[in-house]
């Protein structure tokens, strides 16, 4: 899939990783980012939105990404997430493999970690260098 | 002697509960209640599966609001032994990824959900 065609959502309750994951997706050739402060207005926003691609914090007031996560699975579409957290507990990381998490990214996270995993899911990324 | 999979301590066949880190460290058969090591596949006691009580993973949950109790003797519903099964899964995952650590590095991660990367 090529970044250019895809619609992201980033969850997560922290001004900071979302304009950083927001400048590192733009460099990958991600169009603009959908956002979200909390897990609640993060479903809001999927429900409206369809996004392809979720990234998704663990720990976020109104509704943390577990039950994010449980309900975009329950809901039946094909959304990758990708969980962004800094939740290194096996137990908390294993259930989100088992809830249905494509992959899990551990802040503090880099660009290149975040293309791996990108193109590891199969969208088409090409690392531009940084100018 | 059992190695406790948490710590590697060595500890007495009779033990439940490791000796130095006090995490549980045998398997409860949710069939006959047999204290199966916390790897094995099959009950020592009655050659079933092992689908097991978790039961407390160390120390402070038996001193929390949730009080321990010895495992069930018998059958167990059909959603109780789905609940067991998933986290002896869990545990098992826990070992084969991390070790005795309890929490994953970023390249535990990528072997956990590499392997089923589409």
């Amino acid at each position: 899939m090529l970044p250019s065609e895809t619609k992201v959502l980033i969850v997560d309750d922290s001004v900071h990783v979302r304009l950083l994951l927001r400048a590192t997706l733009d460099k990958l050739g991600f169009p603009p980012v959908l956002q979200a402060a909390d897990g609640e207005e993060g479903w809001q926003l999927f429900l409206t939105e369809s996004p392809h691609l979720v990234f998704l914090d663990q720990i976020m007031p109104r509704m943390d990404g577990a039950e994010v996560l449980a309900r975009i699975r329950s809901h039946g579409a094909d959304t990758r997430v990708i969980v962004l957290s800094s939740v290194a507990g096996a137990e908390k990381i294993i259930h989100a493999k088992e809830m249905g998490a494509d992959h899990y990214i551990l802040k503090p996270f880099t660009r290149e970690k975040v293309a791996e995993v990108l193109s590891q899911l199969g969208w088409e990324i090409q690392v531009e260098a940084d100018s | 002697m059992n190695t406790c999979p948490h710590c590697n301590a060595l500890n007495a066949p009779t033990r439940h509960y490791c000796r130095n880190c006090g995490r549980l460290i045998v398997t409860f058969c949710c069939h006959c209640g047999f204290a199966n090591d916390i790897e094995a596949q099959y009950c020592g006691g009655c050659g079933e599966p092992v689908a097991a009580t978790d039961l407390s993973l160390d120390r402070s949950s038996k001193i929390g609001t949730t009080a321990v109790t010895p495992p069930t003797i018998g059958r167990l519903t059909a959603e109780e032994q789905a609940e067991l099964q998933r986290i002896n899964r869990h545990r098992r995952e826990t070992i084969a990824i991390g070790g005795s650590r309890t929490t994953l590095t970023q390249e535990d991660l990528d072997r956990l959900f590499g392997k089923e990367t589409k």
